[in-house]
């Protein structure tokens, strides 16, 4: 096990695409830290920059506090795990699995053991003379991951290893990742594009966007305090509501205008973030998630303001509703707000609403900077 | 109304039917077609079957003949004796064999290197050379006759099989074709997953691309088998009669008398074509396999 630190990271392509830009990042020894981010925000780069299969334009890639520039990929003492598995189609799963080794110059008789070993732990001990064509989905996964494992490698990196599973393979492969991290307690850097992944499997989140990094903390963090507009938008399921605004108020009050309505700020929430105070009379971004917006029926004590609404569509997922609306009326009535009501809330497509909102729960960005307000 | 209803789906789907079977199944005029195909394709084979079992007047004989005749074992036992004949037809089945065999392996072997060089590896000039690979195919084999010619009276290889190896050690066809083989069937993940397993880039090559080609170094193998072992005009320039190719045994057999003995030339074709069927049915169900492979991964 060892520590996986990118230090000042830049890669620069040929024809001049930058796909990161000073990254700084570390990965702790034994912790399962996640990078994500929308496709071409240069989180595969860095991966294989970690990898030895890219060459940095300029900064360090240490693993272990060693620089390993210059290193060759085997003998970075990594194991990487790729998202359409990579699996020789021309080998057996134990000959997979055991070909690492064989490279790395281990004696037969210590090769045999290791595999077995990987091979009870991923329950491939039955599938172990079958050739990759002969097997599912989440068995080639299992097999990716058992060619990893048998390496005992300082560290792990997964590049989207769930992305080609069907949606209930995947969530199985995710509990049974997360379990296998607990055991093997190895530093793992795994890239996703899909943020319950990135939620539910990382000790911290990393988000990129652009090539640069956004935000590293744990997921909690990530999802109550995001640092900008992007990180907000990205993280959570429904995305998070944006909306333009503008800020008044006087005499320690203030409410924040969405269009025709009024949102009336409680004193805690200025309290709790006083820059707020250098935004009176200007615009900014307003962030509401959808779980804090519920039908004002359901939330009778509501601390929040109450707004009648005009659904546009009402989905019924059974554990919730998700329902799409604007904020005003008539036809310049803004962009759609999406909220997550709870089931036994009566909203309609086409219906009027009354909702609710969590004003203490509000976010706020700067309209050019876009970084939070706090 | 509910009967018309129904009864034009019905009709529909019956005309459905049909054109399905049109297309998924031969009718008579079909196989009547491709009956003919294979007569005119096989018909110079039987037909050099049916001289070589014959005595030289048959090829004159009116009406033609048709069947075989009692002389074939006659004519090959002419044909391998060297006293009769005044090539060594044995030794000039060898020379093929040696030649065809080796240029295969060297052809499909650096063709497969030099394709992965080209579909994977990063270097500079990777285009240009390429492209510089491709232009050899525009160029003329009889243009390059004269100085080939002249490079092989300096290494002193003149009637020597070597003349018809070296030039021949690999081909711009084989580079193209494993080239476009390897760019779309082998991931570059896989390559990636090799390097991290320890692989460097003679590994990559030797574990994972050739196994990945095996398909089209079957079809790759086949062609340049049969094309080396078909080619006349460079093995008749290098080779004498006296170390020559089975091409080349043949066409001194033709060349020998002032009346040529067209049982025994034909005889001689009869017999060179032999070891091709050999070699086809034995690579036949993965050379297929290979070419459709070839056209789904594009």
């Amino acid at each position: 096990m060892a520590e996986l630190e990118f230090r000042n990271l830049r890669k620069a392509f040929p024809g001049g695409t930058v796909a990161v830009e000073n990254l700084n990042l570390v990965v702790a020894d034994g912790e399962f830290l996640v990078l994500v981010g929308p496709s071409g925000s240069g989180k595969t780069t860095v991966l294989r920059m970690a990898a030895g299969l890219e060459r940095a334009t300029a900064g360090d890639v240490l693993i272990g506090g060693e620089v390993v520039n210059d290193v060759a990929p085997p003998d970075r003492d990594i194991a990487m795990v790729f998202q359409t598995y990579a699996l020789y189609p021309h080998m057996t799963v134990y000959d997979n699995m055991a070909f690492g080794l064989k490279l790395h110059g281990v004696k037969k008789n210590d090769i045999r053991p290791r595999v077995l070993s990987a091979a009870e732990m991923l329950e491939l001990g039955d599938l172990l003379k079958r050739k990759p064509s002969q097997l599912s989905g989440g068995q080639r996964q299992r097999v990716a991951m058992g060619r990893a494992i048998v390496r005992e490698p300082a560290a792990y990196l997964m590049d989207e290893p769930l992305s080609n599973l069907d949606a209930k393979l995947r969530v199985e492969m995710r509990t049974y990742l997360a379990e296998l991290h607990q055991r093997l307690r190895t530093s793992t850097l795994y890239v996703t594009h899909d943020q319950t992944e990135a939620m539910t499997m990382g000790d911290r989140v990393a988000v990129m966007k652009d090539g640069r990094l956004q935000q590293v903390d744990t997921p909690r963090v990530l999802y109550d305090r995001p640092a900008n507009a992007f990180v907000a938008g990205f993280i959570g399921s429904p995305a998070m509501n944006l909306l333009r605004g503008r800020l008044t108020g006087s005499g320690g009050a203030a409410s924040v205008s969405l269009g025709e309505s009024v949102l009336p700020l409680p004193r805690t929430l200025l309290a709790r973030r006083p820059s707020l105070a250098g935004y009176v009379g200007r615009e900014l971004v307003v962030g509401i998630r959808p779980e804090d917006i519920e039908d004002a029926e359901l939330v009778p004590s509501a601390n929040g303001a109450s707004l009648p609404v005009q659904v546009k569509l009402a989905e019924a997922l059974g554990a919730e509703v998700i329902a799409h609306f604007p904020l005003g009326a008539g036809d310049d009535a803004g962009p759609l707000v999406t909220a997550r009501l709870s089931p036994r809330s009566h909203a309609r497509s086409g219906k009027p609403l009354q909702v609710a909102i969590d004003l203490e729960r509000l976010y706020f960005f700067d309209p050019e900077s876009q970084e939070a307000i706090v | 109304m509910v009967a018309h209803s129904e009864a034009v789906p019905r009709r529909r789907r019956r005309s459905h039917r049909a054109v399905a079977r049109r297309f998924d199944s031969a009718g008579p005029f079909t196989y009547v077609f491709l009956i003919l195909v294979v007569m005119v394709s096989l018909f110079p084979l039987y037909w050099s079957l049916v001289v070589a079992s014959h005595d030289n007047a048959a090829v004159y004989a009116y009406p033609p003949k048709l069947l075989p005749g009692p002389n074939l074992f006659h004519n090959i036992h002419r044909l391998f004796n060297s006293g009769i004949v005044s090539v060594d037809f044995a030794k000039a089945l060898v020379n093929s064999a040696i030649v065809s065999s080796v240029v295969t392996v060297t052809v499909v072997f650096f063709s497969a290197l030099a394709g992965f060089a080209f579909a994977k590896l990063d270097f500079r000039g990777r285009k240009l050379l390429f492209v510089l690979v491709l232009a050899t195919l525009l160029v003329p084999v009889q243009l390059g006759l004269i100085p080939l010619y002249i490079e092989m009276i300096h290494f002193g290889w003149l009637n020597s099989l070597k003349a018809v190896i070296a030039p021949n050690l690999v081909t711009a066809f084989g580079v193209f074709l494993m080239r476009q083989y390897i760019a779309g069937g082998v991931p570059n993940e896989l390559i990636a997953a090799a390097r991290v397993d320890g692989c460097n880039s003679w590994r990559v090559f030797w574990h994972v691309i050739l196994p990945a080609v095996r398909p089209m170094a079957a079809v790759l193998g086949l062609l340049t088998f049969m094309n080396t072992w078909n080619d006349f005009l460079w093995p008749l320039i290098v080779l004498n009669a006296r170390n020559p190719t089975v091409q080349v045994a043949v066409a001194d057999i033709a060349t020998v008398a002032y009346t040529p003995d067209y049982s025994l030339i034909l005889t001689g074709c009869f017999i060179s074509i032999l070891p091709l069927l050999v070699v086809f049915l034995l690579l036949g169900r993965q050379i297929v396999g290979g070419i459709m492979q070839g056209a789904v991964k594009g």
